[in-house]
């Protein structure tokens, strides 16, 4: 069912969903992830950073659709279960929420838990909780001790396993726990490297326990799903234009002396420099990582920067990839630079793919090297080995950005050795299309009846999406695990 | 202005602008309900009403419906020209055959190649370019700004990615052909009203009965709208070469053959072309009207995001307290047993416990829940121990309940410790936030110990 489908269904007030748990287990970061909002609140290793209640909303094509509130952390449960049993002063089997409000309403709520009567305030009047409890802790009577008080708001609970993924994650003693309280309907969410379906997983588990709200939830998983997709469409697609536009870009020279050639290739490089950096920015942006933000820390770059300069000769060792192989003249102009006298590809069997692929553009420019060749000017390019570490690099950030979320806090994907994406002697046709077309080098509305330059993006995108997707699935299967 | 003319304008807005942001037209849009598409929509017609792009639009538009009447106007004079060319004057007789060939055999192979070019995926409607090319030179010529080429962009990409592009190109062809097809029938009709035609049909090898199944085939379809068809007889007679014979050729006979023609014109040239007019243009319609914006799509998604986020902060609903709350150590004076005493808080099965080394002098307890809390804070003010050494798990975070309890315990007696067991699991974070709680707390810095063997060597010592 498409989200609009979904949507008319979903009930009209908004969903309340309180996040609750013990200090320090990761309830802002979880709505950092939820929000996709790397700027919600203050996250930091210290017990007791969120001291408000803060609220955050969900929106699906201008509807709000959940209300989530961070919480302050329950920090004194033993204590605080003991003073309610005090005030119901053997009441025997009265209704939890009656105890709750007493407690509310009494002097203690005001001042020794304040905190905690913030929380309960806040539970006791929503549709369900997430109850988010670090794993990697043992189970502790202070835990039980707060889910005794959090069950008697009488709302749903769904228990939230942060930092499953850590090996000494406490899993089965966690569920073990759980089940001893009533609470059999467990996600498993790792704030920090939530899976690929983590989200879907978790809302779908939210409309099981909560089953008049089950449209709704239908809906934003719906809309994440749509969203998910897109994204990723839209990362391959910025990718492709920066692969396009370096493959395009070219100086003409007048003569072959150094100078010449250093200052050429050096302007060149420049360009590329910025043009990756920029690629880089977009993709950030596309995935709300804020370069500045504690948070990109984990993403394989320094303040949003790649730390390797891409020209770097160590940078392409590390990718496997070589510079400047067999063309002296290439050795002459710099690392990174291929140097093309007009019409040396000509010959080539790559010319011929381009030309099928390019049509009379291609011809003209190729008359103008032809015309280059007679007047002896020379062109200089981008090397097909930086075009593949371009990709390799770039592929790797996206695998990043794709496997983390917006809670994260430590660097898991190491800078170097990314996978190589372009194998093989021959970069994809619609690269050697924009070898061919250096009017491509940037988008420029045109009156040109098919836009190629967008065909050459549309295709190139789509290799990339299939060279990727393997690699992609499988590392996201294996933090999933 | 239509659904589709929006999203244009938008997509041309877009195309011109190239990612400056406008504060004046993002605040106008997220001032109003809907969702994303609605507010990109109001953006655009916030920024072009501004710049004038809506304008150029406009004129983008008019200059389109000129070109496309200019190309139908000369089509009706071209048809109309070609069949009193073909028609001639009235001199030499009309050969049928060859005067329907030349009315309506390039419509027809133009058709043909029009219907092949589903199957084959290729783009058709070679007139629908040629109109394009005219209204994109119009642009060239008259429009000196840059925003032509945006606006130009915005339609083609826009209908090809809705899969249009033929849609719309195929209308213009239709429309032409139909306009020459209706100039045909004017020059056929104002010809055969005017002057006096001798209609045959000649051959060289082909018998009679070919032509008569010929004509009267072709003539039934034409016959169930009225129009006539010679008989066998009269076609065996137009195929006669011998003068006096045709001369003889009767009003009537003749008028049959007139109607003939006309009808194969109207059914075979102009209905087709009017019928696929109509159909490409139904579909055309229908797709513009369900083209809409991909608010999510690459091209608009940080527009999308500022201006109809999925997320908002809806801001602190309950404020943080005043002041933290603070546990204080206060050491009740002048009491101490004989006792040494280890005490484990919270002390998870992982973490060896009892540890190993420990003198057998040394008593110890764990503690965890509400009762064993207690039971000890009970034991330590009865009998206050000598020295108290207060094992706590460093791999957790010390929340508040812990330190209360151990500013508790501590206050029971002097000679209190802290061994942060398991320091070596511990992120040197939370180690540091341990030794600053307790330090809040009242337990100097040297009394906190992390390592396994100073921490006991500290309750060995004789103090």
């Amino acid at each position: 069912m498409s989200v609009e489908e979904q949507l008319l269904k979903a009930v009209d007030e908004p969903l309340r969903i309180t996040v609750a748990g013990h200090t320090n287990t990761g309830k802002t970061s979880l709505l950092r992830t939820l929000t996709r909002d790397a700027r919600f609140g203050e996250v930091s290793g210290r017990p007791g950073t969120t001291r408000h209640v803060e609220a955050a909303r969900l929106l699906v094509k201008g509807r709000v659709l959940l209300e989530l509130f961070d919480t302050p952390g329950i920090e004194e449960p033993i204590d605080l279960l003991a003073l309610l049993g005090q005030q119901a002063d053997g009441a025997g089997n009265e209704d939890g929420r009656l105890r709750i409000r007493r407690f509310l309403d009494s002097e203690p709520a005001q001042s020794r838990y304040e905190q905690e009567a913030k929380v309960l305030r806040q539970l006791i009047k929503s549709d369900a909780a997430f109850y988010v409890l670090d794993a990697r802790d043992p189970v502790l009577a202070k835990h039980r001790d707060e889910l005794e008080i959090l069950r008697l708001c009488g709302v749903p609970l769904l228990p939230l396993l942060n930092f499953v993924a850590d090996p000494d994650a406490r899993e089965d003693e966690w569920r073990d726990a759980l089940a001893g309280l009533g609470l059999h309907v467990i996600v498993r969410f790792d704030t920090v490297t939530p899976t690929q379906d983590g989200e879907r997983l978790l809302y779908t588990k939210l409309g099981n326990v909560l089953d008049a709200h089950s449209n709704t939830l239908n809906a934003l998983i719906a809309s994440h799903t749509e969203d998910t997709r897109q994204r990723r469409a839209s990362a391959f697609m910025l990718i492709a234009e920066l692969l396009i536009d370096v493959a395009a870009l070219q100086e003409r020279l007048a003569s072959l002396d150094a100078r010449a050639l250093d200052m050429a290739s050096a302007k060149l490089n420049d360009r590329v420099r910025e043009r990756e950096q920029e690629s880089v920015e977009r993709l950030l942006s596309l995935y709300r990582f804020y370069p500045d933000a504690i948070e990109s820390a984990a993403l394989p770059l320094v303040q949003g920067r790649w730390q390797q300069d891409l020209f770097d000769p160590y940078t392409l060792q590390a990718m496997g990839l070589k510079v400047g192989s067999g063309a002296a003249a290439g050795a002459a102009a710099g690392i990174g630079v291929d140097l093309m006298a007009g019409g040396i590809t000509l010959g080539a069997a790559a010319a011929i793919g381009a030309l099928l692929g390019g049509g009379l553009q291609t011809l003209r420019h190729y008359g103008s090297n032809l015309m280059g060749l007679i007047s002896g000017e020379k062109i200089l390019r981008i090397d097909d080995n930086i075009l593949r570490a371009l990709a390799a690099r770039q592929c790797h950030l996206l695998k990043a950005l794709e496997s983390r979320g917006h809670a994260a806090q430590h660097k898991i994907i190491a800078a170097d050795g990314a996978d190589t994406v372009f194998a093989g002697q021959r970069l994809p046709a619609p690269l050697r299309q924009a070898r061919a077309n250096p009017g491509w080098a940037s988008a420029q509305p045109s009156f040109e009846f098919e836009d190629r330059r967008q065909y050459a993006l549309d295709g190139l995108a789509e290799i990339l999406a299939t060279k990727t997707d393997t690699n992609l699935t499988e590392q996201l299967t294996e933090t999933g695990r | 202005m239509s659904e589709f003319n929006k999203r244009w304008l938008a997509e041309a807005v877009r195309r011109d602008r190239a990612d400056t942001p406008d504060d004046a037209a993002e605040s106008h849009a997220r001032g109003l309900a809907g969702d994303a598409e609605l507010r990109i929509l109001a953006w655009s017609e916030f920024i072009a009403a501004g710049n004038g792009l809506k304008d150029r639009l406009q004129v983008w538009r008019h200059s389109a419906a000129w070109a496309l009447l200019g190309l139908l106007i000369i089509g009706l004079l071209s048809g109309f020209t070609a069949a009193l060319a073909v028609l001639g004057d009235s001199n030499s007789p009309v050969n049928v055959i060859w005067a329907l060939g030349s009315l309506l055999g390039i419509n027809l192979l133009l058709l043909l190649i029009w219907l092949l070019s589903f199957s084959a995926n290729a783009q058709a409607g070679s007139l629908g370019r040629l109109w394009y090319a005219i209204t994109v030179a119009f642009q060239k010529r008259w429009q000196k700004n840059g925003s032509a080429a945006a606006i130009t962009q915005a339609f083609t990409t826009l209908t090809a990615k809705a899969g249009l592009s033929r849609w719309w190109l195929s209308v213009v062809s239709h429309l032409s052909w139909l306009s020459i097809m209706l100039g045909v029938l004017a020059g056929l009709t104002l010809a055969l009203a005017l002057r006096s035609y001798v209609f045959v049909w000649e051959t060289t090898i082909l018998p009679a009965s070919v032509f008569i199944d010929f004509v009267e085939s072709l003539g039934a379809l034409p016959g169930l709208l009225g129009f006539a068809t010679p008989s066998a007889d009269v076609i065996t007679i137009s195929g006669s070469q011998t003068e006096t014979i045709l001369a003889a050729q009767s009003d009537l006979q003749r008028r049959a053959w007139a109607s003939w023609l006309t009808g194969c014109v109207l059914v075979y040239g102009i209905l087709p072309r009017l019928v696929l007019s109509l159909v490409c243009w139904l579909r055309l319609v229908l797709g513009l009207r369900r083209i809409r914006l991909q608010a999510n799509s690459l091209a608009w998604v940080s527009l999308a995001g500022r201006l109809a986020p999925d997320s908002e902060k809806a801001g602190v609903t309950d404020p943080a307290p005043a002041a933290r709350p603070v546990f204080k150590r206060r050491i009740r004076p002048g009491r101490a047993g004989e006792a040494t005493l280890l005490v484990g808080l919270e002390i998870a099965s992982d973490l060896p416990w009892p540890p190993a080394g420990l003198a057998d002098r040394v008593q110890t307890h764990l503690v965890d829940s509400r009762q064993q809390r207690e039971y000890v804070l009970d034991q330590l003010s009865v009998d206050p121990p000598q020295k108290l050494l207060l094992a706590c798990a460093a791999a957790q975070s010390p929340d508040r309940g812990t330190l209360h309890w151990l500013a508790d315990a501590s206050s029971q007696t002097s000679s209190v410790a802290v061994w942060l067991m398991g320091a070596n699991k511990a992120s040197a974070d939370r180690l540091a936030i341990w030794r600053q709680s307790l330090l809040d707390l009242g337990i100097a810095a040297q009394l906190v110990f992390d390592a396994d063997d100073k921490a006991l060597a500290w309750l060995g010592e004789q103090s």
